[in-house]
């Protein structure tokens, strides 16, 4: 018998191993179809939650900021008990840099794992910088400029311009 | 509405920035919080020097990963003096300037102010898109600038 033809036998447990191959995949794709769909569904939940609670972050701190430059504008003479407040608030935007820091390591090493949210991330490093940057400006007027010789005499010379 | 002038150093930021596609935005963001403004209205930003009749202050402007503006106001004259400007981010940008420096801008305006030379009229172009400098002459009174 020549090669080229089929042996009826052979065909039968081809047909057999492809029919079984189908039921498999049916049946599992079936079976897993609900599961399937949720897993996917909580992956772009945790996308959402994540970009939305970055947004609620930037919002929050883009509002706190000129109601902490606005305590500049009132230093002339302060109270020991207004140092004392202004001293607890600049540790605690150090505290909470801090941990914004490393919850922005954490969502950015997932984010970018799938490669997503790249304009979320920067938006937030930017917002969590600039708050670093003002707990170090208002550090720098509350406590050393005052104390800072240069700084005071030329504040005197601006003082004689009037 | 303040008049608005410039030292040296802000001018000179300008020019070098203005040449990069990133910070395309600066001189519209500039004339946006200082043109046609009142001192009341432009002055408001981190206070450095404790002085609400001259005050010596650090604006965030685009908010963040914007620019900081380094400013000196003098409320009796209705005059505003825009010292130093930088970037946060991009291939100019800086985190923060010195102690040093913010000391050193505030002398170089007093004497700006004091000598009356080395300061520049700030004004914007006929689009409003940007700025137009034009040196104050010593001794020259307010300039007037048609657009």
């Amino acid at each position: 018998m020549s090669e080229l033809v089929i042996d009826r036998t052979g065909q039968k447990e081809q047909l057999q191993s492809i029919f079984g191959a189908f039921e498999k995949v049916t049946v599992r794709e079936t079976s897993k179809a609900a599961e399937l769909e949720k897993k996917v569904n909580d992956f772009l939940d945790g996308i959402l939650y994540r970009k939305e609670y970055m947004r609620e972050t930037i919002n929050d701190l883009e509002d706190i900021m000129p109601k902490l430059e606005a305590f500049t504008w009132s230093l002339s003479n302060p109270t020991e008990e207004f140092l004392a407040d202004m001293r607890k608030i600049v540790g605690l935007m150090h505290s909470l840099h801090s941990l914004l820091v490393k919850n922005y390591v954490l969502v950015s090493r997932y984010f970018a794992t799938h490669k997503i949210g790249k304009a979320e991330l920067t938006e937030f490093k930017s917002t969590i910088d600039d708050f670093k940057e003002l707990a170090a400006d208002l550090h720098d007027v509350v406590f050393v400029l005052p104390q800072d010789e240069d700084f005071q005499n030329a504040n005197k010379r601006l003082e004689s311009l009037c | 509405m303040l008049d608005l002038y410039c030292l040296d150093d802000f001018k000179v930021e300008i020019e070098k920035l203005s040449k990069y596609k990133s910070y395309a935005s600066l001189e519209a963001e500039v004339l946006k919080h200082f043109h046609g403004k009142t001192i009341a209205e432009a002055r408001n930003g981190t206070l450095l020097n404790a002085s609400e009749t001259m005050p010596y202050v650090k604006k965030r402007i685009k908010g963040s990963g914007g620019y900081r503006v380094y400013f000196l106001a003098i409320i009796k004259e209705n005059c505003l003096y825009l010292m130093y400007v930088h970037p946060k981010t991009g291939p100019e940008g800086s985190e923060n300037i010195t102690r040093e420096a913010r000391t050193e801008f505030l002398n170089k305006v007093i004497d700006a102010i004091t000598m009356d030379e080395g300061l520049y009229k700030v004004a914007p172009d006929a689009k409003k898109q940007k700025l137009v400098f034009t040196k104050k002459k010593k001794g020259e009174p307010e300039l007037k600038i048609t657009v």
